[in-house]
């Protein structure tokens, strides 16, 4: 994303400068920043680096700012587990081409981290062109990339409990924990419980197993949290649908992306009335093998 | 390495609560339902589940627990058990931002103390939702964001906290929490214009960070900026 946002003053041109492209250090080479980084370990830094191209006249030019206006490049990340954002590097901008290396916290992100790149000026410019840019920390260009470090695996964290011990019946199977809360992080707020005493289901999730019986139970279990899944989305429909933009990996991103689906394959409200019911659940069972999860028709 | 503290997931927690309603338990290094997070550290152990306990169970005596005690009491309490969690729970930020870690916390570990602290009658405060309303998890996230600082803590109060931290475009920096609690604090002690005060320069901060890297600011113009940003509230206040 570079400066697609309607700002209050001239913005420069995207020929400005050269979009960051992120790599990343791991067993001591550096490579292209994944979606989704494999295997982290939360006890190590994350070290990135990318390459500042920057034709700052340029950009002085453009946004109608005094010849020796300072610009800073920022880069900052927030983790959409915390919601918390920290600075990694703030400084005038370098001769180009320059490496501008950061280093992640570990102990400080989580899930879904965006990396946030800025150029905007360092001082308030009262006497501004009109048009020009006038309060210090004014974006000029922006840019954000994604990398997924924790969640991005599997569907949901899994976690085996003996249901005589929870409010749940004792005969059920599985437990979705969720929240209403459309802003919170999706794997903070939702956890799929299984029961121990499904022996044969636990042993099925949690082995692994490709044997017939275990794919089974697996892809069962797959389509009964997405059907689930779909029904909240359909439930919260006009408040997922009322915001303009979900923070990635949020309960109402997440959510949204099951309304689309839903509504993609005909699926748009929930049911009233037993034959409304009954046609409801014979289509939720098709929008969720089309969204390929559960079982496959063979 | 960070630790991994036991979670209450939502459902066991109510459920938790409106058994605690009825009789509050003593605390509890365990309860059968608990899970803990896949992966992040290794798991507390028992005995540090019982230190903690232990030296807040100790600060809450010298506040006046178990018997009731006026807020400023607790308030007092609160400043100084921030510390005290905080050096107990080596978490990862994800991990304390998990609502379940703070729901085995309050009803499981700290059942006591937590009815001490806010009797029974805002779930809020024992089953983790929104943590700058729980109990303890917002003392956990209060420490981290004014470690640096921590006589700005002392001087705010809840109200002014919950204003500064509920929106995470404001509250999820705290390098930016701190430049406008210490900015508010040097202009305004009466409370109720306070809470004014904080409520319009925070809307205004909104507004501005809509287009302003506030990130990409040294200290001396982050300071400049929210000053500015009170003599506008100020301004705005009086009309």
């Amino acid at each position: 994303m570079a400066n697609s946002d309607v700002l209050p003053y001239f913005v420069p041109s995207s020929q400005a400068w050269k979009v960051p492209e992120w790599q990343m250090r791991a067993l001591d080479e550096w490579s292209d920043l994944p979606e989704w980084i494999e295997g982290w370990d939360p006890d190590t830094d994350l070290l990135l680096r990318m390459v500042q191209e920057i034709d700052p006249d340029r950009i002085r030019t453009e946004c109608r700012l005094p010849a020796g206006a300072s610009l800073i490049l920022t880069v900052s990340w927030i983790s959409s587990s915390s919601l918390m954002t920290g600075t990694v590097f703030s400084r005038e901008i370098l001769p180009s081409p320059s490496i501008v290396e950061v280093e992640l916290p570990a102990k400080e992100i989580g899930g879904t981290v965006t990396l946030v790149t800025t150029v905007s000026v360092r001082d308030d410019n009262d006497l501004a062109s009109p048009g020009a840019p006038r309060f210090a920390g004014s974006i000029l260009l922006r840019h954000e990339t994604r990398v997924a470090v924790e969640g991005a695996g599997a569907m949901f964290p899994v976690a085996i409990v003996d249901f005589a011990t929870t409010p749940f019946d004792t005969n059920a199977s599985w437990k979705l924990e969720v929240t209403e809360d459309l802003e919170a992080p999706f794997l903070g707020g939702f956890q799929l419980l299984l029961n121990s005493r499904d022996v044969d289901l636990v042993k099925a999730v949690t082995s692994g197993s490709t044997d017939p019986r275990s794919v089974l139970l697996v892809e069962d279990l797959e389509a009964g949290v997405a059907s689930l899944l779909t029904e909240l989305a359909l439930d919260f429909g006009s408040e997922l649908t009322a915001a303009s933009e979900w923070e990635p990996d949020s309960v109402g991103n997440v959510l949204t992306r099951f309304l689309d689906g839903a509504k993609s394959n005909g699926l748009d409200a929930m049911p009233h009335g037993a034959e409304a019911t009954a046609a409801f659940r014979s289509k939720l069972n098709g929008v969720v093998r089309a969204l390929s999860m559960g079982r496959p028709f063979a | 390495m960070s630790v991994l503290w036991p979670r209450l997931t939502a459902s066991i927690a109510v459920a938790q609560f409106e058994s605690v309603k009825t009789a509050v338990p003593a605390g509890s290094t365990s309860h059968p339902a608990q899970i803990y997070s896949a992966v992040g550290g290794r798991h507390v152990t028992p005995k540090e589940i019982e230190s903690l306990a232990g030296e807040l169970g100790e600060l809450a005596q010298s506040f006046g627990f178990p018997q009731r005690t006026g807020d400023s009491e607790r308030i007092q309490f609160d400043r100084r058990a921030a510390e005290i969690i905080h050096r107990h729970m080596d978490l990862s930020w994800s991990e304390a931002a998990a609502r379940d870690v703070w729901s085995f916390l309050a009803l499981i570990a700290l059942p006591d103390l937590t009815y001490w602290r806010f009797g029974i009658r805002n779930i809020e405060r024992w089953v983790g939702s929104d943590l700058t309303r729980h109990t303890w998890g917002r003392l956990w996230w209060q420490h981290v964001t004014f470690a640096s600082e921590p006589g700005l803590l002392d001087a705010l109060t809840e109200s002014d906290l919950n204003q500064l931290l509920e929106r995470r475009s404001i509250g999820g920096d705290a390098r930016l929490v701190r430049a406008l609690a210490r900015g508010i604090i040097n202009r305004e002690n009466d409370s109720e214009s306070r809470r004014r005060l904080i409520r319009e320069v925070t809307a205004q901060m909104r507004r501005r960070l809509a287009f302003v890297d506030v990130r990409s600011l040294d200290e001396e113009r982050l300071s400049s900026l929210v000053s500015r940003l009170i003599d506008r509230a100020q301004d705005t206040s009086r009309v």
